[in-house]
């Protein structure tokens, strides 16, 4: 069995050489042609944009992310979905500056951090998986709960003795280039991500479970599993990157990264995942981070105001849901022309 | 008619008990329950704090919900299609601005209107939300999603960095919100009213329980002949106007208003609702519930300040009262219709 249940290319009648794989069809081209636009235009009209400086500024910039859009992709298209992500990466970072402050040493920090975050997942996950309950009102109110602790922790204040170690990682590029270290950390990890995504069994599992419940339990998927996973898989990554933020902003405060699971919900929406589950690809939600990034940076340096910016990404977002509906309505009034 | 389904509809499972007297047991117990958790937490915080069982206290508390009741009501009747709406915090900021704006650059405008406009401008923003869900599919998470930032950034655009005070205000406007009758808050009043006119719709008019019926089960409704798309767009309308009224009361009520008012409100919000018993899952619920539920969360808010304990466990207990509603509320349904566990 292929795992070409995405796929949008036409039967075996195509050439080899003229079939797409399946996961990178037209949706993936149509935001190749976007970036390549965004980026003339931002160039011509903007000096600093196409700088090794702006590169290597936007790419850590927006590392923090990027490494949490990584597990959303697989979560949004296993059916699910995690709205409390921004507040575990508050939460984690909180704790990671805690641990810190308490003396523990770099890596055990770290380490505190991710295993904050993998247990936040776990509850998200054993309240969906477990108790069955709606993925989208329950990390509602996780969202405000994980954030909730993070205030109670820190309270108002910011700790800002990150270790040295963190901060250059965040901050720093690889010796001699323009590429940041979080950057590399977070090619590795979609590298991975999407390989096991589109090749892996564990990746065929996500598939399922997005594409049908039922046929995916009656095949013997242990479900709750795979979804437990998919939640616990996503606070560890929101830790990592609370912490590659809080090195990045040299601070760790509660509300570090209040709002972002928007902006990663968005991007995941743009790259072409069905909120419903089953469909989209990976190569597509990094097309779409890139897209997503591009274009935060133009008008950064446009001094284009944030909430604005966060408008035209809320804009892009319902066009990515409305215009494949409109295509296909169009599409479908063609096919039948007596209705 | 709609409470006892006879025929099951080929391929459709209805989600609504046959008895009615269940469904009714549910809600008077539901109610009950939160009445009692009510006044638990009432006595709790008396007994802890002495300036709490004041008459300035329960003002407080009274004024405080009663914005909640009145964006809550709307945001109930999305619940109760089976949709949502996360752009209720964004609506209110916008309404909010624009009302206080147009009162302050129009100091000699009666103030009817100035309130007519605030529902209006709630009641388009409400639409695109409806339109998008009812007519084009679009899951309203997503919608909703993208309006809260949408809206949020026009709001940003428009008011820049600037305050509407209460010095800029009229007193008329400021007035709106700080009269009060034998004691009880004008604000309070309104919510009751609006609350009220609601309840009524719901419970007693075709209309409002054909709109309960599309969400409880959709298939099903549509199959009856009901328009279902058409009270989900209803629900997001009504929900962007009650949210323009409360903009207009926000400024009123509390003098300032800038960019940023109401940033976040919908999980205050959505907590209150979901407390009162409205099931995400469509179908139930009651506006008296979101009454109830509104007054928890604003005893609770009320009742920490008073016995100092820091405003940072706020938001925590929230997030908690939202899980443990949905997850008690499941269970409950679980139990009362003995289906095993469905996702």
């Amino acid at each position: 069995m292929s795992v070409a249940t995405a796929s949008t290319a036409a039967p075996q009648r195509q050439s080899r050489a003229r079939r797409l794989p399946s996961w990178f069809g037209t949706w993936e081209l149509t935001l190749v042609v976007l970036i390549v636009a965004v980026v003339v235009t931002a160039s011509v009209t903007s000096p600093f944009f196409a700088t090794g400086l702006n590169f290597s500024i936007t790419a850590a910039g927006a590392a923090a992310l990027a490494l949490m859009v990584i597990p959303m992709a697989w979560l949004m298209i296993s059916g699910e979905i995690d709205l409390s992500i921004a507040s575990i990466f508050g939460v984690s970072g909180v704790v990671f500056g805690l641990a810190v402050e308490a003396g523990a040493g770099t890596v055990a920090s770290v380490a505190a951090a991710l295993v904050a975050g993998g247990v936040a997942g776990l509850v998200n996950g054993v309240l969906v998986a477990d108790l069955g309950l709606p993925s989208l009102v329950v990390t509602v109110g996780t969202l405000g709960l994980f954030r909730g602790v993070a205030y109670i922790l820190l309270e108002s204040r910011s700790i800002s003795a990150i270790p040295p170690g963190v901060t250059r990682f965040a901050q720093g590029n690889l010796p001699g280039t323009i590429v940041p270290f979080s950057l590399v950390l977070f090619l590795l990890l979609a590298l991975a991500a999407g390989v096991l995504l589109h090749r892996g069994g564990i990746g065929r599992k996500a598939y399922a479970v997005g594409s049908s419940l039922d046929v995916s339990r009656f095949s013997g998927l242990r479900v709750q599993r795979v979804k437990r996973g998919l939640f616990v898989f996503s606070g560890t990554f929101a830790a990592l990157a609370g912490v590659v933020y809080a090195g990045y902003v040299s601070s760790a405060r509660a509300n570090n990264g209040t709002g972002l699971e928007l902006s990663v919900i968005a991007i995941v929406l743009i790259g072409g995942v069905s909120m419903f589950g089953g469909r989209g690809t990976f190569p597509g939600v990094v097309l779409s981070l890139v897209l997503v990034t591009v274009l935060t940076s133009w008008m950064s340096l446009a001094y284009v105001p944030s909430n604005v910016q966060n408008t035209v990404v809320g804009l892009l977002m319902i066009g990515a849901v409305v215009v494949p509906v409109v295509v296909r309505r169009v599409q479908d009034r063609r096919a039948r022309p007596t209705q | 008619m709609l409470d006892a389904p006879t025929a099951p509809v080929r391929g459709v499972t209805p989600r609504v008990p046959a008895e009615p007297s269940a469904i009714r047991g549910l809600l008077g117990r539901r109610e009950v329950s939160l009445l009692i958790v009510l006044a638990g937490l009432v006595l709790l915080f008396a007994l802890l704090s002495d300036r709490f069982a004041t008459g300035g206290t329960a003002a407080q508390v009274l004024t405080n919900l009663s914005i909640v009741v009145i964006v809550g009501v709307g945001l109930a009747m999305v619940l109760m299609t089976r949709n949502i709406d996360v752009s209720v915090g964004s609506m209110v900021g916008l309404t909010a601005y624009f009302a206080a704006d147009f009162s302050a650059e129009n100091p000699g405008l009666p103030i009817p209107v100035v309130v007519l406009a605030s529902c209006l401008l709630g009641l388009l923003l409400g639409s695109v939300n409806g339109a998008l869900v009812a007519t084009l599919r679009v899951p309203s998470i997503m919608v909703t999603l993208g309006t809260l930032y949408i809206y949020r950034g026009i709001d940003s655009a428009i008011a820049g960095s600037n305050q509407v005070t209460a010095q800029n205000l009229s007193q008329d406007y400021n007035d709106i919100a700080s009269w009060d009758l034998v004691g009880v808050p004008g604000m309070f009043l309104y919510a009751l009213l609006i609350a009220g006119a609601a309840h009524l719709f719901l419970r007693h008019t075709y209309s409002g329980r054909s709109l309960l019926a599309s969400g409880s089960n959709p298939e099903a409704a549509t199959k009856l002949g009901l328009a279902s798309r058409r009270w989900v767009f209803v629900a997001f309308a009504v929900s962007g106007l009650l949210c323009g009224f409360a903009g207009m009361l926000w400024g009123a009520r509390y003098g300032t208003v800038d960019s940023s008012v109401a940033t976040g409100y919908e999980i205050v919000v959505l907590a209150a609702v979901v407390v009162g018993g409205v099931s995400v899952n469509g179908g139930s619920g009651s506006v008296g519930g979101v009454v109830v539920g509104a007054a928890i969360l604003s005893v609770i808010a009320v009742g920490l300040a008073l016995v100092n304990v820091s405003q940072f466990w706020l938001q925590a207990i929230q997030g908690l009262v939202i899980v443990v509603a949905i997850v008690s509320d499941v269970l409950i349904r679980r139990r009362l219709q003995g289906t095993g566990a469905r996702t």
